[in-house]
C-alpha cells in the first residue's frame, strides 16, 4: 500500500484534531441553540427574534457571551460558597463529557478511516455516558441548595426526585436497544444498524425510542417538564440566585445535554450515521446525515416547549412512575425474550 | 451448561415453592376484596405444606445444584423442616391474633416467607456469598416484620435497633469473610478447609485467621444473640408483634445456629490432630468462655423482668449459650447435641409464644402480673404452659431435660466440666422465674377478667405442648434423627 | 504510577469517610461521601474493573446519593449552618471515646494481621473463558455460575422493597392503631 497521507501526521495530533473538532462542535451547538431556541420562538409566535448582531443574527451567541462575561457576579448572603461556585460546574461539565463515546461518522481520508469521535469502541459506552449522565443532576440540586433561596431549593427538590424518576425509563430504553444490538460499545450498536435496519423499526425499538425521547425531556430539564426551573411558580429554580458567567454555565450545560441527548437518540435508535434501507451509507454521507437526524431532534426540544403547556408536578411523577416505567419494563421484557428466542446458541 | 442449571432448579423446589407462594400472597391480598389475614394466610399455609411435601421428597437424598453452591443434605433438611414447620405455627399465630387483623397484611406474610426463604439459603449452603445473601434476605424481612405495629413506639423502636445492630454486624461478618477469601482465595466453606494456603498459614502464624474468624463469628453470634452482641433481643423481641418474636426467637435464631454449624463442621469438624483442628480447639475455647457469659447474663436478667414478654427474650438468650456448650465442643457428638437441643427449643419456645399471643389477646398486656389467676380461667392452655415452662427450665420429663442431658454429657466427655456446672447452676437461676409464671398463673387470686376461648389456638399449643412432653419420654426417633443429620454436614462440596 | 495513584485514592477515601462522619451539616456528610465513592470508582478502575467503576458510579452518586440529598433537603436544616464544618462533638464523650479506641485497636489489629497473612493466590481460571474484568466475562460468571445468587439478590431487594413500602405506607382508616399516632 501507498504510504497514505495520514501517515506522516502523529497519532497525538490526529486524537487532538479529533477533541477539539468534537468539543468546539459540541459547545458551538450548544450556544448556536440559544439562537435557535429564540429564532424558532419567533417564528412560531409570528416575530422576528434577534436580528440585529451579525447577518440574521448570528452572533448573538457571542454577544451574549460577552455581556455575561461583563456582569458583575452576585453570591448571595447565607449561600454556602464553596458549593455555590462548585454547582454550575458540576451542571455543565459531565453533560459535555459524555459526547466522548458518540460515534458521529467516520472521515476517510486517503484509504485511512479515522472515527470521528472522542472515544471510540469504549467496551462500556453507555454505561459510561449513564454514569456521568446521572451526576448532571448533581449541578441543579446542590446548586439549589446552596443559594439558600427556598426557590432555589424547590428547584433543586424537583430536579432530583424528577431525574431519579425518569432515569429509570431512561435506561430501561436503552437496554432495549442494546439488547437489540448486542453490546454497550455505541460504535458496535451503531454498526449492528448500519445495514440500513434500524432499531426504531422493531415493533419494541419503536416504544423504546419513544419512551427515550420522553425521559429525554425530562432528564433534561426541557419544556414540559421543566419544573426545575419553572418560572411562574419558581421564578428561575435552581439557578434563580446566579448571574453572569456562572449562569451562563448552566444554561451552556442544559444545551450541551441536550445535544447529547439527541445525539444518543440517533446513535441508539436511528441509525446513527447511515440511512435507511440502505445495504451501505458512504461515509462522506454519514457525517452530514447523522448532523441532521441530531438538528432535527434540537429542534423537537424547542419545537415542543413553544408548543406543548406545562404538565403539573404530581402528573409529570405518575407519568413517570405509573404509566413510562411499566412501559419500559415490559417493553424490555419483550425485547429480551424476542431477542432470546430469535438468535440460537448465543 | 445452561441445561445442566436449569435440570438443577428441580433440586431447589422447596424454595421456588416459597417464592411463588410470597409472591402469590402478595398478589392475593392486592386483587381480592374485604382484605383480611385469614384467606391470604390459608394460601401461606397451603404453599408451607407444598414445602413441606418437596422436603421430603429430598429425604436421603444428598445432591448439590447451582455449580456446587447449594446443598441438598440430611443437616440442611433438618433445619429447613423445622422452620418451615415454625413458619406454619407462627402464620397460624398471625391468623389468630386480633391485633394482626388489619389490612396490609398481605405484605406480613410475603415478609415471613421471604424470611424464611433466607432461612433455607442460609441453612443449605457451604458458599459464603449465598450464605451472606440468606443471612440479609433473613435479617431484612425481619427489620420490617419487628416494625409492623407503626403506630406503636415500642415496634418503631426495636425495628430501628435491629437495623443498625443488624447492618453493623453484617458489616464486620463480611469484612471477617473477605479476609478468608483472601487467605484461601476461595469462598467456598469445603474448599477453604482445603486450602494448602490456610494450613499453612494456620501452623505459621495464626493471628491473621484467628482475626477473620472472630469477625465471622461476631456475625453469627449477632443473629443467634450471643453476649456480647445480644444488647438488641430484649428490645426487639419485646417491641415486635408477638408471632414475629416467636419466628424471630425460634426459626431465625435456630437458623443462625445452622449456618454456624455449617460453617464450623466444614473448617474444623474431624480434622482432629492437623494444624486446622487444634485450631478449632481454640475457636470451641472462646465459644465456652462466650457461652458461660451469655447464659449467666440472660438468666439474671430474665430474673427481673416485669413482662413476660421481655423475659422470654432474655430466656432465649440463656438457651443460646446453653446450645454453645454442644457446639464449643467441636466434635460431632457435641454437635448433635447442639441440634437436638435447637429442636426440643422450637417446640418449648414456640408453644410458650403461642400462650403469650394468647393471653395478649385476653389481658392486652404482657406482664407476668396481668396473668395472676388466669390459670383457673383457661386451664388447659396454662397447664399446657407450665409443661413448656419446666422443659425451658430442663426438668424431666420433657424434651428440654434430655436436650440438656446430652449438652452435659457431651460437655463432660470433652473436657468442659466448668462450663457444665455454670450451666447447671444456671438452670436453678431459671427455674425461679419460669415458676413465677407458674405462680401467677395458679397460686395467685384470680382476678375478675373473663378469658374468651379461642379453641384452635390452645389446640396447637396444647399439640406442641404434648409433644414437648412426649419427646422428653421417648427420646430416641428425634436423636436418631440429629445424629443422622450431621452426617452429611460435609456433603456440601463440589465446584 | 498506578501505586501512588492508589494511595492518594485511598486517602481521599479516608478522608471523604472521615468527612461524613465529621461534617457539621448532613449536605456536608453528603458531599463527603460523595468524594469517597469517586475515589473508590477509580480505584476499582485501577483494578481493571470498568464495568463496577460504571456502576459504582451510577448507582451510587448518580441515584442512592441523590435520594440521600433529596431527604436531606426535605429536612429543617436552617440550624446546620450552611458552611462546610468539622464537628469534633460527636468524639467528646466518654462513649464515643471507648467506641473509637476500640475501633482504632480493631483497625490496627487488622493492619497487623493484613502485614503478617500471605494471601493465597487467585485460582486460576479457565483460560479460554473471558476474564471477569471484561463485560463478557463478568456476564456469563453472573449469569452462569452466578446465577443462583443472583436472583436470590433479586428476591432480596424484592422483599426490602415490600418491607419499606409496608413500613412507610400510610395506614388507611379502619386500622388498629388510631390516625393519630400514626409518627413512626
Amino acid at each position: 500500500m501507498d504510504k497514505s497521507l495520514l501517515s506522516d501526521v502523529p497519532q497525538v495530533a490526529i486524537w487532538i484534531a479529533r477533541v477539539v473538532v468534537i468539543f468546539g462542535g459540541l459547545v458551538t451547538t450548544a450556544a448556536l441553540m440559544s439562537l435557535a431556541e429564540r429564532k424558532v420562538s419567533a417564528w412560531m409566535q409570528y416575530r422576528y427574534g434577534p436580528n440585529r448582531v451579525g447577518p440574521f443574527g448570528l452572533l448573538q451567541p457571542l454577544a451574549d457571551g460577552l455581556k455575561f462575561l461583563f456582569k458583575e457576579e452576585l453570591i448571595p448572603a447565607g449561600a454556602n460558597k464553596l458549593l455555590f461556585r462548585l454547582a454550575p460546574a458540576m451542571a455543565a461539565i459531565p453533560s459535555m463529557m459524555t459526547i466522548a463515546v458518540i460515534p458521529i461518522g467516520t472521515l476517510v481520508i486517503d484509504g485511512d478511516t479515522i472515527p470521528l469521535s472522542i472515544a471510540p469502541g469504549v467496551d462500556l459506552g453507555i454505561m459510561y455516558m449513564l454514569a456521568l449522565g446521572g451526576l448532571a443532576v448533581y449541578g441543579a440540586i446542590l446548586g439549589g441548595w446552596a443559594s439558600n433561596s427556598k426557590y432555589s431549593l424547590m428547584g433543586g427538590l424537583r430536579a432530583s426526585a424528577q431525574m431519579i424518576s425518569y432515569e429509570l425509563s431512561l435506561i430501561l430504553s436503552i437496554l432495549v436497544a442494546v439488547v437489540l444490538s448486542g453490546s454497550l460499545d455505541l460504535t458496535k450498536i451503531v454498526e449492528a444498524q448500519s445495514h440500513g435496519f434500524w432499531n426504531v423499526f422493531t415493533p419494541f425499538g419503536f416504544v423504546a425510542f419513544v419512551l427515550f425521547t420522553i425521559a429525554s425531556f425530562a432528564e433534561t430539564n426541557r419544556h414540559p417538564f421543566d419544573f426545575a426551573e419553572c418560572e411562574p411558580e419558581l421564578v428561575g429554580g435552581f439557578h434563580t440566585e446566579y448571574s453572569a458567567m456562572r449562569f451562563a454555565l448552566f444554561f451552556l450545560g442544559e444545551y450541551c445535554a441536550m445535544t447529547v441527548m439527541a445525539c444518543l437518540n440517533v446513535t441508539l435508535f436511528l441509525g446513527g450515521p447511515s440511512l435507511p434501507f440502505l445495504e451501505n451509507t458512504p461515509w462522506w454521507l454519514g457525517i452530514p446525515v447523522f448532523l441532521l437526524k441530531a438538528a432535527f431532534f434540537l429542534f423537537l426540544f424547542i419545537w415542543v416547549r413553544w408548543t406543548l403547556p406545562r404538565f403539573r408536578f404530581d402528573q409529570l411523577m405518575r407519568l413517570g412512575w405509573k404509566v413510562a416505567l411499566p412501559i419500559a419494563l415490559a417493553n424490555l421484557l419483550v425485547a429480551g425474550a424476542w431477542v432470546a428466542f430469535t438468535t440460537k446458541g448465543g | 451448561m445452561n441445561n445442566a442449571y436449569l435440570d438443577g432448579l428441580a433440586s431447589i423446589a422447596p424454595e421456588i415453592v416459597l417464592t411463588v407462594t410470597a409472591l402469590g400472597a402478595l398478589v392475593l391480598d392486592l386483587v381480592a376484596k374485604g382484605r383480611d389475614s385469614v384467606r391470604v394466610g390459608y394460601l401461606t399455609l397451603a404453599g408451607l405444606a407444598a414445602t413441606a411435601w418437596f422436603l421430603f421428597g429430598q429425604w436421603g437424598q444428598p445432591s448439590h445444584t447451582a455449580y456446587g453452591m447449594v446443598a441438598i443434605d440430611q443437616f440442611g433438611n433438618f433445619f429447613k423442616l423445622f422452620s418451615t414447620a415454625a413458619l406454619a405455627i407462627v402464620v397460624l399465630f398471625v391468623m389468630h391474633d386480633r391485633r394482626e387483623r388489619r389490612h396490609g397484611i398481605g405484605e406480613y406474610y410475603f415478609l415471613l416467607l421471604g424470611a424464611l426463604i433466607g432461612i433455607f439459603f442460609m441453612v443449605s449452603t457451604g458458599n459464603l456469598l449465598l450464605m451472606v445473601l440468606g443471612f440479609e434476605l433473613l435479617s431484612l424481612s425481619s427489620y420490617s416484620l419487628s416494625g409492623f405495629h407503626k403506630g406503636n413506639r415500642k415496634s418503631a423502636e426495636a425495628s430501628m435497633k435491629y437495623v443498625i445492630f443488624g447492618g453493623l454486624s453484617t458489616g464486620i461478618m463480611v469484612y471477617g469473610i473477605s479476609l478468608l477469601y483472601g487467605l484461601t482465595g476461595t469462598i467456598d466453606l469445603a474448599k477453604m478447609a482445603g486450602s494448602a494456603n490456610l494450613v499453612a498459614q494456620v501452623s505459621s502464624n495464626p493471628i491473621p485467621f484467628g482475626i477473620a474468624t472472630v469477625l465471622v463469628l461476631a456475625g453469627f453470634a449477632y443473629k443467634i444473640s450471643l453476649a456480647p452482641f445480644h444488647f438488641w433481643t430484649p428490645d426487639v423481641y419485646e417491641g415486635a408483634p408477638t408471632p414475629v418474636t416467636a419466628f424471630l426467637a425460634v426459626a431465625s435464631k435456630a437458623a443462625g445456629f445452622g449456618a454456624l454449624l455449617r460453617f464450623l463442621g466444614a473448617l474444623f469438624l474431624d480434622q482432629g490432630g492437623t494444624p486446622l483442628g487444634e485450631y478449632g480447639t481454640r475457636v470451641g475455647t472462646m465459644l465456652a468462655l462466650l457461652a458461660a457469659v451469655t447464659m449467666t447474663l440472660g438468666n439474671l436478667a430474665a430474673l427481673r423482668q416485669p413482662s413476660l414478654k421481655r423475659m422470654l427474650a432474655y430466656s432465649s438468650i440463656a438457651h443460646a449459650g446453653y446450645v454453645m456448650i454442644g457446639i464449643a465442643c467441636m466434635t460431632r457428638g457435641g454437635f448433635t447435641a447442639a441440634m437436638y437441643y435447637l429442636a426440643a427449643y422450637y417446640f418449648m419456645n414456640l408453644g410458650a409464644f403461642g400462650f403469650l399471643v394468647y393471653f395478649e389477646g385476653v389481658t392486652g398486656s404482657d406482664t407476668v402480673d396481668s396473668l395472676k389467676g388466669m390459670g383457673f380461667k383457661a386451664p388447659l392452655i396454662s397447664m399446657v404452659m407450665v409443661a413448656f415452662l419446666v422443659s425451658l427450665t430442663g426438668l424431666p420429663p420433657t424434651v428440654g431435660f434430655y436436650g440438656k442431658y446430652l449438652l452435659f454429657i457431651e460437655g463432660v466427655d470433652n473436657g468442659l466440666m466448668w462450663l457444665v456446672v455454670v450451666a447447671a447452676l444456671n438452670s436453678v437461676v431459671s427455674l425461679f422465674y419460669y415458676l413465677r409464671v407458674a405462680r401467677a398463673l395458679f397460686l395467685s387470686k384470680a382476678s375478675d377478667q373473663e378469658a374468651a376461648p379461642a379453641p384452635v389456638l390452645t389446640g396447637f399449643v396444647t399439640v406442641l405442648g404434648v409433644a414437648t412432653v412426649a419427646f422428653g419420654l421417648y427420646v430416641t426417633p428425634l436423636q436418631a434423627w440429629a445424629t443422622k443429620s450431621l452426617d452429611l454436614i460435609r456433603s456440601a462440596t463440589g465446584s | 504510577m498506578t501505586n501512588i495513584l492508589f494511595y492518594v485514592l485511598a486517602i481521599v477515601a479516608l478522608l471523604g469517610a472521615a468527612g461524613v462522619v465529621l461534617a457539621k451539616s448532613p449536605m456536608g456528610s453528603v458531599v463527603s461521601l460523595l468524594g469517597t465513592f469517586f475515589a473508590l470508582a477509580v480505584i476499582y478502575l485501577l483494578a481493571g474493573f470498568q464495568f463496577l467503576a460504571g456502576a459504582q458510579i451510577l448507582v451510587y452518586a448518580g441515584a442512592i446519593l441523590v435520594l440521600f440529598l433529596f431527604v436531606i433537603m426535605l429536612l429543617n436544616l436552617g440550624a446546620m449552618g450552611s458552611k462546610f464544618e468539622l464537628s469534633f462533638a460527636p468524639l467528646q464523650s466518654t462513649r464515643a471515646r471507648i467506641a473509637g479506641c476500640i475501633a482504632l485497636a480493631l483497625a490496627l489489629v487488622g493492619l497487623v494481621a493484613a502485614q503478617r497473612a500471605s494471601f493465597a493466590a487467585v485460582p486460576e481460571r479457565d483460560a479460554s473463558a473471558p476474564a471477569i474484568d471484561s463485560m463478557e466475562g463478568l456476564a456469563l460468571e453472573l449469569f452462569g455460575r452466578y446465577s443462583l445468587p443472583f436472583q436470590a439478590t433479586s428476591l432480596l431487594l424484592l422483599v426490602t422493597m415490600v418491607g419499606v413500602i409496608a413500613l412507610a405506607k400510610r395506614q388507611r382508616s379502619g386500622d388498629e392503631p388510631a390516625k393519630g399516632e400514626e409518627r413512626p
